[in-house]
């Protein structure tokens, strides 16, 4: 069973994601600002981390450029999980090291679930 | 006697002129001291002609630059043309010249210095001034109105892509859950009420192209988008996304097909270039209700031309011109659904001109439309 960290300020899509997430068979947990995010990245680990961009005290792209950074997190994959469609965001986060760019509006919740898990197969 | 009259008269008038200019004028020899001065000069810089008359102007009249860092004399317009090394011409600063007046206030002045020559020899020079106090406040004023229009427009597309985020986040809510329960996954939904969430997921889905489209536009006419320029070949690029539009033509029972393309090399932005490329499919597919599209590339000089056509309702003539404007939309197309606010070939319109690319479009009511986009070749 994997850890799957959901950074998300927004309550009721972070609600949703956590429905979708809930049959998945993985634990599933979550922060809503990056600075939180950050905490939680470094005391629990987890395998696998989503990351919304436009979120208080800290973005998106500075928790993916920090944890991008950091010997010890860096093999942590990270899917960039955002409305933001634009072309150069989505550079931006690949640049940064993101592993994955998903657009909320374009991939269901359950598309954002297989490629998490696919994701999370892979590193097996 | 009467010739010594007329020459009193003459000097006298001479001198009634100079007075009466209004800039400041002096006059130097050749070494540079002053053998006259008019009655502006002595307004504009607070010295009496008398107590001036003889001395050095360089001495007299301080000259600094813009912040305030005093002109070396050699550096002087009146030293270059009295040193006689520039062309017997008038000659005036390169960047603004501030005059210190014998209070040492200061104020930007418009300066002119014209070497003065008897029989071919320098004998002296005149500097002509004016105070463009006026000018330079009207000009601060034209730089900070620049300033705020430009602080305007950042804050427009802050304001635009903040209200498109926040646009966006509800309905990734409500596209969410209605997939969830559309696909069973959360609750069981009959068949009636599955119909009718799937009507609800494509509104949600309709909206989220429309913000796209509102966001991208404005982004657009205020010059914020970043064209990156790449090599690649235009023929996959057809084939590709002719494959992504293969289920629609299928569901309307449309023929789309690509013609066999050789290898096109642009150099273009490939994302743009798909999503214009894709918009043109799309409105032929959307316009056409029997027969089909058909795609094809060639190179023709220094453009790679997509001619995509369609045997649709076509384009009534009048119309054919403001296709591409913002906001045009289709007079049969509007009477049947609203899934179009008439940005799309805007768009594709103003992503072409920054690639240096064109659209163009040919069209018979009944018969169809063909849309024609150019590219630069590699």
């Amino acid at each position: 069973m994997a850890k799957i960290l959901l950074i998300e300020d927004d309550l009721p899509l972070l609600r949703m994601y956590e429905v979708a997430f809930k049959n998945s068979g993985h634990t599933f947990i979550h922060a809503v600002d990056g600075e939180e995010g950050l905490k939680v990245i470094a005391s629990e680990k987890p395998d696998l981390v989503l990351l919304d961009l436009v979120l208080p005290k800290k973005s998106g792209f500075e928790v993916l450029e920090e944890v991008k950074k950091d010997l010890k997190l860096k093999a942590t994959p990270v899917i960039c999980l955002s409305v933001l469609h634009q072309q150069e965001d989505i550079e931006k986060c690949k640049q940064l090291g993101a592993d994955d760019y998903l657009i909320k509006t374009e991939s269901t919740p359950q598309e954002v679930v297989s490629k998490a898990l696919s994701k999370l197969a892979g590193l097996k | 006697m009467q010739n010594k009259v007329q020459n009193t008269l003459s000097k006298a008038i001479d001198k009634a002129i100079l007075q009466s200019i209004g800039d400041g004028l002096s006059v130097v020899d050749k070494e540079g001291n002053i053998t006259y001065v008019n009655q502006a000069f002595e307004k504009l810089l607070g010295w009496k002609a008398i107590d001036v008359m003889g001395k050095y102007l360089l001495d007299i009249v301080h000259v600094e630059d813009e912040v305030g860092n005093p002109v070396p004399f050699k550096e002087r317009i009146l030293s270059t043309v009295l040193s006689g090394k520039t062309t017997p011409t008038t000659a005036t600063p390169t960047s603004t010249y501030y005059f210190i007046r014998s209070d040492k206030s200061r104020f930007p002045v418009a300066l002119l210095v014209t070497p003065v020559f008897l029989e071919g020899k320098l004998i002296g020079a005149v500097q002509l001034f004016r105070d463009i106090t006026k000018e330079k406040q009207a000009q601060k004023q034209q730089t900070i109105q620049l300033l705020s229009e430009v602080e305007l427009r950042i804050k427009e597309r802050d304001f635009v892509s903040f209200a498109s985020h926040q646009l966006m986040t509800p309905l990734a809510l409500v596209g969410g859950y209605l997939s969830m329960l559309i696909s069973g996954k959360i609750g069981k939904v009959d068949d009636e009420a599955k119909k009718y969430l799937d009507e609800s997921f494509q509104g949600s889905q309709r909206m989220t192209r429309l913000i796209e489209s509102l966001l991208t536009t404005s982004r657009l006419e205020g010059g914020h988008i970043k064209i990156e320029p790449v090599k690649f070949d235009l023929g996959s690029l057809l084939s590709d996304t002719v494959k992504e539009f293969q289920h629609m033509a299928q569901e309307k029972q449309l023929m789309l097909t690509v013609a066999k393309l050789e290898p096109v090399i642009v150099m273009a932005d490939i994302n743009y270039t798909k999503e214009i490329i894709s918009n043109v499919i799309n409105n032929a597919l959307k316009y056409t209700e029997k027969g089909g599209v058909e795609v094809k590339a060639s190179a023709v000089g220094n453009s790679a031309v997509v001619a995509i056509k369609d045997s649709g309702i076509g384009i009534n003539q009048k119309d054919l011109a403001k296709v591409f404007d913002k906001f045009y939309m289709s007079e049969n197309f509007i009477s049947k659904q609203a899934t179009s606010i008439g940005l799309g070939l805007y768009i594709s319109r103003l992503l072409l001109d920054l690639m240096g690319g064109t659209i163009k479009v040919e069209s018979k009511v009944g018969e169809g439309s063909t849309f024609t986009i150019s590219l630069p070749l590699a």
